[in-house]
C-alpha cells in the first residue's frame, strides 16, 4: 500500500512540475508598469537632468565670468573644466530629444554643428553690442557649445588666457550667459510654469495629454533613446569614420568627442533603466517582465558600448584615420544594440502594451 | 474498354474547358474590401507613430539604394555654414532662409509660423511682381528675387522680414458652437532696400516630406482624370492643373506636383530650388547665388549629392493609419465621404508600373489629395499667381499623416500659413470651390463632428 502511495505522489508532483507554466502577465500588471514607467520618466530622468543642464550651465557662466575679470591660466582652466562638466550633461540629456526641445527648435541653439568661424570672425570684427537680444538673434552656428569650446580652447586644445582679445572675451561671456538662458527655458517647459511636458507624459492616454495611448509615449521614450543610440553609430563616429575627415568631429577643439559618445550612450543606459536621480521604473521593468534575457542583452550591450567608447586613449579625431579597426568595430557594436533594441524591444511595447 | 476511353476524353475535354475559363480571366484590380485600410502609402507604408514618424525609409531598396539614400538623409540634416576651410567649397547664403533643410522640414515634417516677434524659422514669404518672366514662372521683385530672405552671414545685410499679427473673430456652427479663428496680417520691416508697392507676396510654411516619391510615381493621365477645369459635371468643384517649367530637362508644360501651388514639377527641382533659395547653395540647375551682389555661377553642390537628396525625399515612407476598424473613425470617414470632403481630397491612387524601380511601383496609395488646383475663397487667397495657379487657387494638400503632425511636430498648426490651430478652424477656413463641403460640416451635430476629427485623426 505505501509503495503504491509513493507512486501516487511521484506521480502527482511530476504532473503538477510539468503543468507549471511561466507566470502569467496580466493586464493589469501592464498597467501597473507602464503607468511607473511615465511617471517615473519626468520625475527620475527628465526633470533632473535638465535641472542639472540647467545649474551647469549656471557654473559655466560664472567660471567663464571670472575669467573674463581675471584673465590667468587658471581660470581659464576652471573655465575649460566647467565645460566639460556641462557638456556631460548635455549629451546624457540628448537621449531624449523630444518634447519642448524639438517641438520649441532648441537643440539648434545649444549644439549646431560645424560652427562657423569666418562669421565668428565677423562678428568678431563688427561694432555690435552683444547684448542678449543680439546673441538670440545669431544664427545657430555661432552660439551654443561648440562657439565656446572654441572660444575656450582653440584649435588644437592649447588655448592661453592671453591669447584671447576682450572682445572675444565679450563674446564669449554672452554667449555662456545664452546658453543659461536655453538650457534653463528646456527645464522651465517640462515644469507647469512652463508647457507642463511632464504632464503630458505622466497623463498619457488621457484627454490632457498630445499622446493618445501609453503606449504611445512609450514608443516616443524608447524611440528617442535608439534615437541617440544610432547617431552616435552612424552619424558622429560614422561619417566622419567613412569619409576619413576630421573636420566633421563635433567636439575637435576640447577633445572631448569619446566623452561626449559615452555620455550619450549612458544617457541611453539611463533612460532604459530609469535610475539618474533615484530609481525608477524605466522600460527595463517592462521588458524584464516579459523577456529577462532580451533584458540581459539590452543592459550588457549597452555596458558594452559604454565601455568600449571609454576605453579609448588615442582622440577621436587621429584614431578615424590610426585605429580604423576598432573604430569600425566600435560603429557595429553601436549598431548591434540598435538593431536589438528596433528589432526586439519595439515589438515587445507593440505587442504587450494594449493602450 | 470503350467506357474506359470515354472517361478519359470527358476528363481532358473537363480540363480543357476549365482551363480555357481560367485563362480567359484578365487580372482584376482588388475591391475596396480586400485592401488594408492602414497602408496609405501601399508598400510604402510604416508603422510607426513616433515623432520620427515620417522619417522612415520605404522598404524592398537594394543595398547600394539604402547607402544612396542614408548619403541623402545626412545631407539633409547637415548645417550649412559660409564657405571656409572646413565647408569644402559649400557655402552658406550669403543670404538664405535656413542654415538646413532639416530645420523647416522638422523631424521630416511640417513647419510653423513664429509667436508674433519671433523669428521665422520653418515659413517663408514668396515675392513677385505681376506678370510673368520667360518661363511663365511669378515675375522677380528687383533686389529681392521671389522669395523673401530673412537671415544673412555676418557682415551681408539680410533682405529683411515680415511682422506678424492675428485679428481674431468668430464663427457660429449650426447649434450654435463658436468656432475662434485668426486671421494673419504681415506687414514688411527692416527691409534693407525699398519694396515696390506693387509687390505680391505669398506665405508658406515648409510641408512635411514623405511620400513624395509616390505622388511623382502616379500617372499624368491619372492625376487629369480628376481635373475638371470648367466644371463639367455641375458639382461645384472644378479642379485645374498647373502647368510649369522643368529647370532641370528645361521644358514648359509639366504637370505641376508638388508644394502648396503644385508649381514644382518634380522632387529633383524641388530640392534644388530649395537648395538655392532657402539655404543659398548652388547646383548645376541654379548655378547662381540667389539675389546677392557675391554671384559668381559656381557650383557648390556635386549632381551626385542632388540626386542623393532626391533619391532621400523619393524613399521616404508614409505612416500608417490608426485604429481604421474603430467605429467612431468609420463614421467620421462616412461624414468625409457624404460632406464632399472627397472630391478634392481623393481618397485613392494607383502609381504606374515602373520597373525600373519596383518599390514604388503599381502601388494603391491613400493620399487624400487630387494634386489640382481649386479655387479655396477670398480667405484664403494670397493674390500671388504661379504659373497657372491664380491668386485664389491652392493645390489640394495630402492629408496622410496629417494624425501625426502633434506628435511629429508638435503642432496642429495648419494650411499655407498655419493660420489654423486645429482640424476643425482649418476646415471653416475652405470657402470658394469647398464652400458647399464646409456648409456641410457646419450642420454636423457635435458627436459627428468629433466623428469626423478622430478620422482625420486616424490618417
Amino acid at each position: 500500500m505505501k509503495k503504491y502511495l509513493y507512486i501516487i505522489t511521484l506521480y502527482a508532483i511530476f504532473i503538477s512540475v510539468s503543468c507549471n507554466k511561466k507566470p502569467v502577465v496580466t493586464e493589469p500588471d501592464v498597467n501597473k508598469v507602464t503607468s511607473s514607467i511615465l511617471n517615473d520618466f519626468p520625475t527620475h530622468i527628465a526633470e533632473p537632468i535638465l535641472l542639472d543642464l540647467s545649474n551647469k550651465a549656471n557654473d559655466l557662466k560664472n567660471a567663464i565670468q571670472t575669467f573674463v575679470i581675471t584673465s590667468t591660466d587658471a581660470n581659464l582652466l576652471a573655465a575649460q573644466q566647467s565645460w566639460y562638466g556641462t557638456r556631460q550633461i548635455w549629451e546624457q540629456s540628448e537621449s531624449f530629444l523630444f518634447g519642448p526641445v524639438a517641438d520649441k527648435g532648441l537643440d539648434p541653439s545649444i549644439d549646431d554643428w560645424p560652427i562657423s568661424y569666418t562669421e565668428i570672425d565677423s562678428v568678431l570684427k563688427s561694432s555690435n553690442v552683444f547684448s542678449a537680444t543680439y546673441i538670440q538673434g545669431l544664427n545657430t552656428t555661432l552660439k551654443g557649445f561648440h562657439p565656446i569650446e572654441y572660444m575656450l580652447f582653440g584649435f588644437g586644445g592649447n588655448r592661453k588666457a592671453n591669447e584671447l582679445t576682450s572682445r572675444e572675451k565679450d563674446y564669449l561671456l554672452a554667449l555662456a550667459e545664452n546658453l543659461k538662458l536655453v538650457t534653463t527655458q528646456m527645464y522651465t517647459e517640462w515644469q507647469a510654469q512652463g508647457s507642463n511636458f511632464s504632464l503630458q507624459v505622466k497623463s498619457a492616454g488621457t484627454v490632457n495629454s498630445k499622446y493618445k495611448t501609453r503606449k504611445e509615449a512609450l514608443l516616443e521614450i524608447a524611440n528617442a533613446m535608439i534615437g541617440i543610440i544610432g547617431e552616435v553609430g552612424e552619424a558622429k563616429i560614422g561619417e566622419p569614420y567613412t569619409a576619413m575627415d576630421s573636420m566633421l568631429e563635433e567636439s575637435p577643439f576640447s577633445g572631448n568627442s569619446w566623452k561626449d559618445f559615452a555620455m550619450n550612450i549612458k544617457g541611453a543606459k539611463n533612460v532604459y533603466l530609469c535610475n539618474y536621480s533615484g530609481n525608477g521604473s524605466g522600460l527595463h521593468a517592462l521588458t524584464e517582465l516579459y523577456n529577462k534575457s532580451l533584458d540581459l542583452k539590452i543592459t550588457q550591450k549597452m555596458d558594452a558600448a559604454y565601455s568600449n567608447l571609454n576605453a579609448y586613449s588615442t582622440k577621436f579625431g587621429k584614431a578615424i584615420y590610426n585605429e580604423r579597426p576598432a573604430v569600425e568595430s566600435t560603429v557595429q557594436l553601436l549598431a548591434d544594440l540598435k538593431n536589438i533594441l528596433e528589432n526586439e524591444l519595439i515589438p515587445l511595447i507593440q505587442t504587450y502594451v494594449k493602450n | 474498354m470503350f467506357k474506359t476511353k470515354i472517361y478519359i476524353y470527358l476528363a481532358f475535354f473537363l480540363l480543357a474547358i476549365t482551363s480555357i475559363i481560367y485563362s480567359c480571366r484578365k487580372p482584376q484590380p482588388f475591391d475596396d474590401e480586400n485592401l488594408d485600410e492602414r497602408m496609405s502609402g501601399g508598400d510604402c507604408t510604416a508603422f510607426d507613430e513616433s515623432a520620427g514618424a515620417f522619417g522612415n525609409v520605404i522598404g524592398g531598396l537594394s543595398d547600394e539604394d539604402t547607402r544612396v539614400h542614408d548619403l541623402g538623409d545626412g545631407f539633409f540634416e547637415k548645417t550649412f555654414v559660409p564657405v571656409s576651410a572646413i565647408s569644402l567649397g559649400v557655402g552658406l547664403g550669403p543670404l538664405f532662409n535656413q542654415v538646413t533643410c532639416v530645420r523647416c522640414h522638422i523631424n521630416e515634417g511640417r513647419g510653423t509660423p513664429p509667436m508674433p516677434g519671433q523669428p521665422y524659422q520653418s515659413m517663408f514669404f514668396k515675392l513677385s511682381l505681376p506678370g510673368v518672366d520667360d518661363y511663365g514662372a511669378p515675375l522677380s521683385v528687383p533686389g529681392y528675387g521671389t522669395q523673401l530672405q530673412d537671415k544673412s552671414i555676418a557682415g551681408v545685410n539680410a533682405e529683411g522680414t515680415m511682422q506678424l499679427a492675428y485679428n481674431y473673430f468668430t464663427e457660429k456652427l449650426a447649434d450654435g458652437t463658436d468656432i475662434s479663428l485668426r486671421q494673419p496680417v504681415y506687414q514688411f520691416v527692416n527691409l534693407y532696400t525699398a519694396m515696390p508697392a506693387n509687390v505680391l507676396y505669398s506665405p508658406r510654411v515648409a510641408r512635411p516630406n514623405f511620400g513624395m516619391g509616390l505622388i511623382e510615381a502616379i500617372s499624368e493621365e491619372s492625376i487629369l482624370s480628376h481635373a475638371d477645369p470648367n466644371d463639367v459635371n455641375g458639382d461645384g468643384v472644378s479642379g485645374r492643373p498647373n502647368y510649369v517649367y522643368d529647370y532641370i530637362t528645361n521644358k514648359s508644360n509639366c504637370l505641376g506636383r508638388i508644394g502648396w501651388k503644385a508649381a514644382v514639377p518634380n522632387i529633383k527641382n524641388q530640392v534644388a530650388k530649395a537648395l538655392n533659395e532657402d539655404i543659398g547653395i548652388t547646383t548645376s540647375i541654379f548655378p547662381v547665388e540667389y539675389e546677392t551682389t557675391q554671384q559668381g555661377g559656381k557650383i557648390e553642390l556635386h549632381d551626385s549629392i542632388v540626386t542623393a537628396l532626391t533619391f532621400y525625399m523619393k524613399t521616404l515612407a508614409v505612416p500608417a493609419r490608426r485604429n481604421v476598424k474603430d467605429e467612431t473613425i468609420k463614421l467620421g470617414q462616412k461624414l468625409f465621404k457624404v460632406s464632399g470632403c472627397v472630391k478634392c481630397h481623393v481618397d485613392k491612387h494607383e502609381t504606374s508600373t515602373d520597373v525600373s524601380f519596383k518599390p514604388l511601383s503599381a502601388q494603391i496609395i491613400r493620399p487624400y489629395s487630387d494634386f489640382l488646383l481649386h479655387d479655396m475663397g477670398a480667405g484664403l487667397a494670397d493674390g500671388r499667381p504661379e504659373f497657372d495657379a491664380t491668386g485664389y487657387e491652392w493645390r489640394t494638400p495630402p492629408l496622410w499623416g496629417i494624425g501625426l503632425t502633434q506628435r511629429v511636430n508638435g503642432n496642429t498648426n495648419f494650411l499655407h500659413d498655419g493660420r489654423a490651430r486645429n482640424y476643425i478652424e482649418a476646415i471653416m477656413w475652405h470657402g470658394g470651390e469647398a464652400q458647399s463641403a464646409k456648409d456641410n460640416f457646419k450642420k454636423l451635430s457635435k458627436e459627428e463632428r468629433d466623428a469626423l476629427v478622430k478620422f482625420l485623426d486616424s490618417l
